[in-house]
């Protein structure tokens, strides 16, 4: 569980964080999404204790990161893959950490197999790339086996297996009951990952939604067919319940799966020229809701 | 994340890399070089147990003084305070483990290192000036106290620096252009260097470990003042460290 409370930073002039307030709960993995420097990485921050809040408060299993009895038990994080010394093994990279928190030696063996490093665990962490240093810091994170992890832009540098790997691990830790809080700047990388969203634009809460209803809002069900036959199509499919737009020759199907439509039309002999999803509305959704953040924030600083 | 664990934590850091090993190592050899070459050179000539140690003091220390300032700097260097912070997040907790570390380490370093370069430059000398360097005579425990307290402050003055600048570069340029050309300039210029000469650290620490170094201060309030003089401007840098690490955002 982790509870912003009108959690604000300003850096000089900008204000990064904006009354930033949120429940994130245990039990789900919650997406946080913005645009790159829309404030993701500065909360993550202010609520492990690295940057101090201008005001507002970040607490954690309901107190502040800093007033946590061995905050690697309880808090995992994955901030930078490469805040570590680069001529140190990954391995003793581990032992130091564990040494804080009196972490037993043989955990560290337990994190590195199953990040998938055993095998390099006595290289110079240097040497390894962005997706060996990713793994190595989520092994950082899941070290304490803490109920609380924050993901910063995990899949950075992660191969597809890697970033396949990563989303079954968040979806386990959230169903062992554990709070994780993943950020990133593409929603495509959420819609199989994230239960719940937490959307900023230039530091203020968007929306905090489930990614189901954000789903449903976002148009992301939507069939494009292009058929010679389309007003008979189109018939066919409002009477299946189906929402249809239609423009010339193409339909814009909701509320009706892809397979229903190409089977609706094969058992009527109608011709189809195209079926498709729209792969790009969930972007567009999304686009759509953190632009309007912007311009309510232009207007508001006009009047 | 007690005391003792973040103790702990900072000596597996200390041991895990090379560079203080090789750090540790030209200490040992600039140090006992100079006392070698000394009284190899010059084996019928007195050789006082602080003239002996010029090499612990001029070259030894500072080098031990850049190895503690890089555990500080070349973690944030390498972003890996933020990894530090996380794990003990009270950073003054992480400042004083660091600091008594590396004072044990390079105060023992210290130590071991004066009785060696002592016993090297006793063992060189022709017998008749060896009284003066032998290990039963009180000057030579005096000096390798002395030198001791010095390797074990600097150290800790090192930390103190690393936290409050986070800059290798800019830790290097304090520690080698304060005692080697800040202050001997300074102590050159004409009325600026009498009166604030005795108030320069290093002359202090010169003063109080004997090394005979460019040049002296004659100093009113003798060698133990002088040491609890360079105790207590160690003691306003890490207050300094502390106060501002616990403010500022890494």
């Amino acid at each position: 569980m982790i509870e912003l409370t009108s959690l604000t930073k300003d850096y000089r002039r900008i204000r990064a964080v904006d009354e930033l307030t949120a429940t994130i709960e245990p039990g789900y993995v919650t997406g946080f999404l913005g645009p790159n420097g829309a404030g993701k990485s500065t909360t993550m921050r202010m609520i492990v204790g690295l940057d101090r809040p201008t005001s507002g408060t970040a607490t954690v299993l309901g107190k502040l990161y800093r007033d946590l009895k061995d905050p690697m038990r309880h808090v995992g994080a994955l901030l930078d893959a490469r805040q570590l010394y680069p001529n140190r093994t990954a391995r003793a990279h581990l032992r130091w950490l564990a040494a804080t928190t009196s972490i037993p030696a043989a955990r560290i063996d337990e994190v590195l197999e199953s990040v998938g490093l055993t095998e390099v665990a006595d290289r110079p962490a240097g040497s390894f790339s962005l997706g060996m240093a990713q793994r190595l810091g989520i092994a950082v994170a899941l070290l304490g086996d803490p109920e609380v992890l924050l993901f910063d832009e995990p899949v950075n540098g992660l191969d597809p297996e890697g970033i396949r790997w990563i989303r079954t691990l968040m979806r386990e830790l959230a169903a062992q009951g554990r709070t994780v809080l993943v950020s990133s700047h593409l929603l495509a990388e959420m819609a199989h990952t994230a239960d719940r969203l937490l959307v900023i634009g230039r530091g203020r809460l968007i929306a905090s939604t489930t990614m189901t209803e954000f789903l449903a809002d976002s148009g992301i069900g939507t069939v494009r067919v292009r058929s010679p036959q389309s007003g008979r199509l189109a018939e066919l499919l409002g009477a299946r319940g189906a929402s249809v737009q239609r423009e010339d020759d193409t339909l814009l199907v909701q509320g009706i799966e892809i397979e229903a439509v190409g089977q609706l039309a094969a058992e009527h002999r109608l011709t189809l020229h195209e079926l498709s999803t729209r792969q790009a509305s969930l972007e567009e959704a999304y686009l759509r809701m953190t632009e309007d953040a912007v311009d309510y924030r232009a207007a508001g600083a006009r009047s | 994340m007690s005391f003792v664990a973040t103790v702990n934590a900072e000596r597996i850091k200390l041991v895990t890399t090379r560079s203080p090993r090789w750090l540790v190592l030209t200490v040992i050899v600039l140090s006992l070089g100079l006392a070698g070459i000394q009284a190899y050179v010059m084996p019928y000539s007195y050789l006082p147990p602080q003239r002996a140690a010029l090499g612990i003091g001029v070259f030894g220390v500072p080098v031990l003084m850049i190895l503690s300032a890089l555990t500080v700097t070349g973690e944030y260097r390498t972003g890996m305070i933020h990894s530090t912070f996380l794990a003990t997040p009270r950073r003054c907790t992480v400042v004083l483990a660091k600091s008594l570390v590396v004072a044990l380490l390079c105060g023992g370093i210290t130590a071991v290192t004066t009785v060696g370069a002592l016993a090297l430059a006793g063992a060189l000398v022709v017998p008749t000036q060896r009284a003066a360097l032998a290990l039963d005579s009180v000057a030579v425990w005096r000096e390798v106290g002395a030198m001791t307290l010095y390797g074990t402050l600097g150290s800790v003055l090192a930390i103190g620096l690393g936290v409050l600048l986070r800059h290798t570069a800019a830790v290097v340029a304090v520690l080698v252009l304060l005692p080697f050309v800040v202050e001997p300039l300074l102590g050159v210029v004409p009325e600026v260097g009498g009166r604030i000469g005795s108030l320069l650290p290093f002359a202090n620490a010169y003063a109080f470990t004997g090394v005979q170094w460019l040049q002296t201060f004659s100093l009113w309030w003798g060698p133990v003042g002088a040491a609890l003089y360079f105790a207590a401007v160690v003691a306003a840098v890490l207050a300094a460290a502390l106060l501002v690490v616990t403010r500022r955002d890494p």
